[in-house]
């Protein structure tokens, strides 16, 4: 069991760039068939970084972080304000400025927040979600409040798309998201299996152990919250690029609540967890806003994946995979 | 209970199509009025008979579902009478609900609607947070779209400047402010106070926000603005408080005159029930913009007499008067016999947004002598009037504000009415939109502060001390 | 120059939302206090007590007992209460399962409930809010100075007391007001004591949902019941909690009370700031006071 767990935080990196490669394959047939779906695969791909952040903060380092919600809001909002207040649509350097100010307030928070772990940790982050979300609500003059800003389409390497249909332009927008997630898995692979992410899964597994064999905690708690923020910024400025629209509620808790439920969903000890969940997760959402008791449907979901497959759906995957492949070694 | 079967036979006789007719006719000949009707095409092509699909998007839960609902049952009615008597051009018109929620969910539902029901036109929206979230998605997605409500001024003023695809049919949002003020100036004489002490409590978004504008600036220029004080402002989050007890001691501990207001759908009732526990409406008139236009019935049960009703400057159902406009008799006992309560605005709204669309479609196929394309509709919509059970409806053809829709707003005095069990508006007074809105051309620059033409026309055209209606 | 007046109908506000505040804030303590379980349910045990009251409980009485004061005032939050309890029964082998389980197996188990909660209100009493404010209306208002009062509020604010006083007696008198102070310390040890403490938990559950209930229940009247409205208490709740001190019994009072005067005050002074303020003062007591303002302790 250790085993095979041990290899399921490092190996991944191959499996997650092959179901990268099939979902932009089929990811124009499934645009063609039904245009609405084909939306539901560009939310699921531009939420997989925030779902690496929040893993590498939740599965590796074992801070359960209430509180996302704030980060993408950051990072939307950057988005947002570069558009309105300075008229740049270019949307690299909305990337850019999401990374810049998302580490800024990470760093600010965190230095106080990583003091705590378990639920004073997650309420904390909670809190103060709330009062950035509070900020966003009611600074009206700057934020345009719950009417949020609306961006005109984004421009990429310095070219225009606001002449294209929209289908092409949200082509374009699903495969720079996925080229970008692609970097984005790679470098948290290299994360987490280096000796900063062997160092965090020890204290992770280890509190005591680990301080007494001299890692500065606080500081390696410090950096994973940081990194994480970045990461989910940067959805954050992709969410406002794919909706053209930043309201309050990207900030809300009930982001926070997504963002949880979809790593979860995924499975939180396995590096492939955030991309299988992000997308499982969209497809649920949709398939259930197709009812009218969607929120029914959605909390029957929740607690039969928790109670029944307590690993996410990529750890039964992969045991299943493995079985397979083992049953076969032994018929050959 | 006579009164009400009384009618009811009234509507059988109706049966064969008075609304439809009334509407369609007077609409043919509004819209070649002035210019010779071209001479119909010799052949006409068929009709396809496949049904024509209309897209609803409605608040179904929460704070606003006492607009949602019988926004939605406008949609409905107009639709099952089109059906009844055969549809348009022999197309029957199914319709998919969905609901109208938060701006980004609302664009998605928005989405789905265009892109996987493929509908063919849509009808929706309350919230002004909405439509200038989805208005530019419609004009991306090219899919003809009326917008009932969310009738904020940013969305043709700055958000979609110049729609093909989207038209809007509520009045203005500034309208709305105006007119209360108006009304609560004309009706409450307080051009002969020397001093009036106002508060404020709108909800904390566009809506409020723009209606906290309007009727600050009307109350300033006709009143004058040394003989208004602003005593007290609050703006609780839109269905987000339901206690309202610590605002309504404010409101009171600051002793003003009038109490203008912008709360709607749920909070609305919250607040004037628990502020008539405090005793709030002995010491104020309060002048709400809008607590008369939705769901009477559920939303002003038992408010206090002697108060200004606002209709969202828009329609109660008692207006125009029965005998006088049949038009709006007919409308009010069809919807009372499908849905067993009165109209208002939100139904209105939907309903001649419905009936738009046929008279421009059946229009269109008049001249071309084919089911039109979605620019010829766009081509008959534009510049038409229709009769609606308001009265004339107007859809402007040009900036500022194309594609908006206008009509003649009414305001009045809140009276318990024990023949229909709720407060209805008394007092009419009907404030002509011309003399209220940004005319047609007007080459002004939004206010910076507000945010809107409209309160740059008023600050620069209207002469202060003076009421303009 | 502020009156008397004002003063008082101030004071009568902060306890009126006190009140409020603590019906919900004090079950959400218990389950944690014992069960170590953050049951982000809870504000849909409040909701549950306001729904039946608006579309159950006063109809009952009404075509029962007719459109008189006294009936109205207690039986309708009764029957809210109970209902709540049945409903408490009917997730409680959840919390059995979730009990010892990690924080996002909680979190995650009682975020669902709520959702499912939230859907089921809309199956049973439909989209638009209710409201059932007979009693509200009838008990009228009292004369303060150049003020009213209504007198509603000043029942729900008797009635919290009076519930304080009865829970105390329960926690501090009786003996599964003891096993479940104990529980709330060292539930193995308890366990290991003889005590059932399946039973103790079960007290626990029905005991939060009958509070919320009744909460629900004595609030409804004056104001109305939406859906959506647990998702917006939830976090208020917590808030609370969060300044009072987690699992504090105290601390509910605490919380409720410190959150009820910086609403009054904010709306006082600086309306705009309403929302953000209290969380602002959370984040301040997480930071320096992570116990909470309730004296850190337990009970």
């Amino acid at each position: 069991m250790v085993e095979r767990l041990k290899k399921a935080f490092g190996d991944d990196l191959r499996s997650n760039f092959i179901l990268l490669a099939i979902i932009a394959v089929i990811y124009p047939a499934i645009y063609a068939i039904s245009p609405g779906w084909g939306i539901v695969l560009g939310h699921g791909i531009t939420w997989i970084i925030a779902l690496l952040g929040f893993n590498l903060l939740f599965g590796y380092t074992g801070l359960l972080s209430f509180g996302h919600a704030l980060f993408l809001g950051i990072g939307a909002y950057t988005a947002g304000f570069m558009y309105k207040y300075l008229g740049i649509n270019s949307i690299e350097l909305h990337i850019l400025g999401s990374i810049l100010s998302s580490a800024v307030v990470a760093l600010a928070i965190g230095l106080v927040v990583v003091r705590y772990t378990r639920i004073f940790f997650a309420i904390f982050m909670l809190a103060i979600a709330q009062v950035f979300w509070s900020l966003y609500y009611k600074f009206y003059w700057i934020t345009g409040g719950t009417d949020g800003i609306k961006m005109a389409r984004f421009s990429i390497l310095g070219i225009s798309l606001e002449h294209l249909d929209f289908t092409t332009y949200h082509h374009i927008y699903f495969y720079f998201t996925t080229f970008l997630t692609t970097i984005l898995i790679y470098l948290m692979w290299r994360i987490v299996n280096s000796p900063f992410g062997l160092t965090l899964k020890a204290i992770r597994d280890n509190e005591v152990r680990a301080k007494f064999i001299g890692i500065d905690i606080y500081k390696m708690r410090l950096y994973a919250f940081i990194i994480s923020a970045i990461y989910a910024g940067i959805t954050g400025a992709l969410v406002a690029n794919h909706h053209r629209l930043v309201t309050p509620d990207i900030a809300y808790w009930t982001t926070s609540g997504k963002v949880v439920f979809a790593t979860l969903l995924g499975g939180t000890r396995i590096f492939i967890g955030p991309l299988i969940g992000s997308f499982i997760f969209h497809v649920i959402e949709s398939f259930a806003m197709r009812f009218i008791y969607w929120q029914l449907i959605m909390g029957a979901f929740i607690i039969a994946i928790v109670i029944l497959m307590p690993g996410g759906i990529a750890q039964i995957l992969r045991t299943f995979v493995e079985s397979i492949r083992h049953s076969g070694r032994i018929g050959g | 209970m006579s009164g009400k079967t009384g009618r009811r036979d009234f509507l059988k006789g109706l049966v064969g199509g008075l609304v439809a007719g009334a509407v369609v006719g007077v609409a043919g000949t509004e819209l070649y009025r002035g210019i010779a009707a071209p001479p119909p095409p010799a052949v006409k092509e068929p009709v396809p008979t496949t049904p024509i699909k209309a897209g609803i998007q409605a608040y179904l839960t929460g704070g606003g579902a006492i607009w949602g609902k019988p926004m939605m049952q406008g949609a409905v009615l107009a639709i099952e009478e089109i059906n009844e008597r055969g549809g348009i051009l022999g197309r029957k018109i199914e319709y998919v609900v969905k609901p109208e929620t938060s701006p980004e969910e609302t664009v998605r539902e928005y989405r789905t609607l265009v892109l996987d029901e493929k509908i063919d036109f849509y009808v929706g929206l309350i919230s002004s947070s909405n439509t200038p979230a989805v208005g530019p998605v419609a004009e991306e997605l090219q899919k003809l779209s009326f917008f009932v409500d969310g009738c904020t001024d940013f969305l043709f003023e700055s958000v979609v400047p110049d729609p093909r695809f989207c038209f809007r049919i509520t009045n203005i949002q500034s309208a709305d402010g105006i007119s209360a003020a108006l009304g609560a100036i004309k009706l409450l004489n307080l051009m002969e106070k020397d001093k009036v002490r106002i508060a404020h409590i709108h909800p904390d978004y566009a809506y409020g926000r723009n209606a906290h504008a309007h009727m600050q600036i009307t109350f300033e220029k006709v009143l004058g603005k040394d003989r208004v004080e602003v005593v007290y402002e609050a703006f609780p989050g839109l269905f987000k408080v339901t206690d309202f007890t610590p605002y309504i001691t404010e409101i009171i501990a600051s002793k003003p005159d009038i109490l203008a207001s912008s709360l709607w759908g749920a909070d609305v009732v919250n607040f004037y029930k628990q502020a008539l526990g405090y005793g709030l409406f002995d010491k104020m008139k309060f002048v709400s913009c809008i607590a008369h236009a939705a769901s009477p019935a559920e939303a002003v049960k038992d408010f206090p007499d002697g108060h200004i009703a606002g209709v969202h400057a828009n329609y109660f159902f008692l207006y125009p008067e029965w005998d006088k406009y049949p038009i709006n008799k007919a409308f009010v006992e069809n919807y009372y016999k499908r849905w067993g309560t009165y109209p208002d605005s939100p139904a209105e709204g939907a309903y001649v947004a419905v009936y738009m669309y046929k008279t421009a479609v059946e229009k269109a196929y008049e001249v071309l002598g084919k089911w039109p394309e979605v620019d010829d509709i766009i081509k008959m919509l534009e510049g038409m009037t229709i009769y609606g059970p308001a009265g004339p409806i107007h859809i402007r053809a040009r900036k500022p504000n194309k594609h908006q829709c206008y009509k003649d707003g009414i305001v009045g005095l809140s009276k318990y009415d024990p023949r229909y069990g709720f407060s209805v508006l008394t007092n009419p007074v009907v404030i002509p939109i011309s003399r209220i809105t940004v005319p047609e051309g007007w080459e002004g620059t939004p206010d910076p502060k507000a945010g809107t033409l409209a309160y740059s026309w008023i600050r620069e055209t209207w002469k202060e001390g003076v009421l303009p209606v | 120059m502020i009156e008397l007046g004002e003063v008082v109908v101030r004071i009568y506000n902060i306890f009126f939302g006190t009140s409020v505040l603590f019906l919900i804030a004090v079950g959400l303590n218990l389950i944690y206090g014992v069960m170590r379980i953050v049951n982000l349910t809870h504000p849909a045990f409040f909701t549950l007590g306001c729904y039946t009251v608006a579309g159950l409980g006063v109809g009952i009485v009404i075509s029962l007992l007719g459109t008189s004061l006294t009936p109205l005032l207690i039986i309708p939050p009764l029957i809210a209460a109970l209902i709540v309890v049945i409903a408490s029964l009917i997730v409680f082998p959840l919390f059995i399962y979730m009990s010892g389980k990690g924080d996002e197996v909680q979190l995650l188990v009682t975020y669902g409930l709520l959702l499912i909660f939230e859907d089921v209100f809309r199956l049973i009493w439909g989209v638009e809010p209710l409201r059932a404010s007979q009693a509200y209306e009838m008990a009228g208002s009292l004369i303060v100075g150049e003020y009213l009062i209504p007198v509603y509020n000043i029942y729900v604010i008797l009635s919290a007391l009076i519930l304080v006083l009865l829970l105390w007696l329960l926690l501090f008198k009786t003996k599964i007001g003891i096993l479940i102070r104990a529980s709330s310390m060292d539930i193995e040890m308890t366990a290991a004591l003889g005590a059932d403490v399946k039973k103790v938990l079960l007290v626990t559950v029905l005991l939060a949902g009958f509070l919320a209930g009744l909460g629900g229940g004595l609030y409804l009247p004056s104001a109305s019941v939406m859906l959506g409205m647990s998702v917006e208490l939830l976090v208020l709740a917590f808030v609370v909690v969060v300044i009072g001190g987690l699992g504090s019994f105290l601390g509910s009072f605490v919380g409720s009370f410190i959150v009820s005067v910086l609403r009054t005050i904010t709306l006082m002074l600086f309306p705009e700031l309403e929302l953000a303020l209290i969380y602002i003062v959370a984040i301040l007591i997480l930071t320096f006071k992570p116990e909470g303002l309730g004296g850190g302790r337990k009970w």
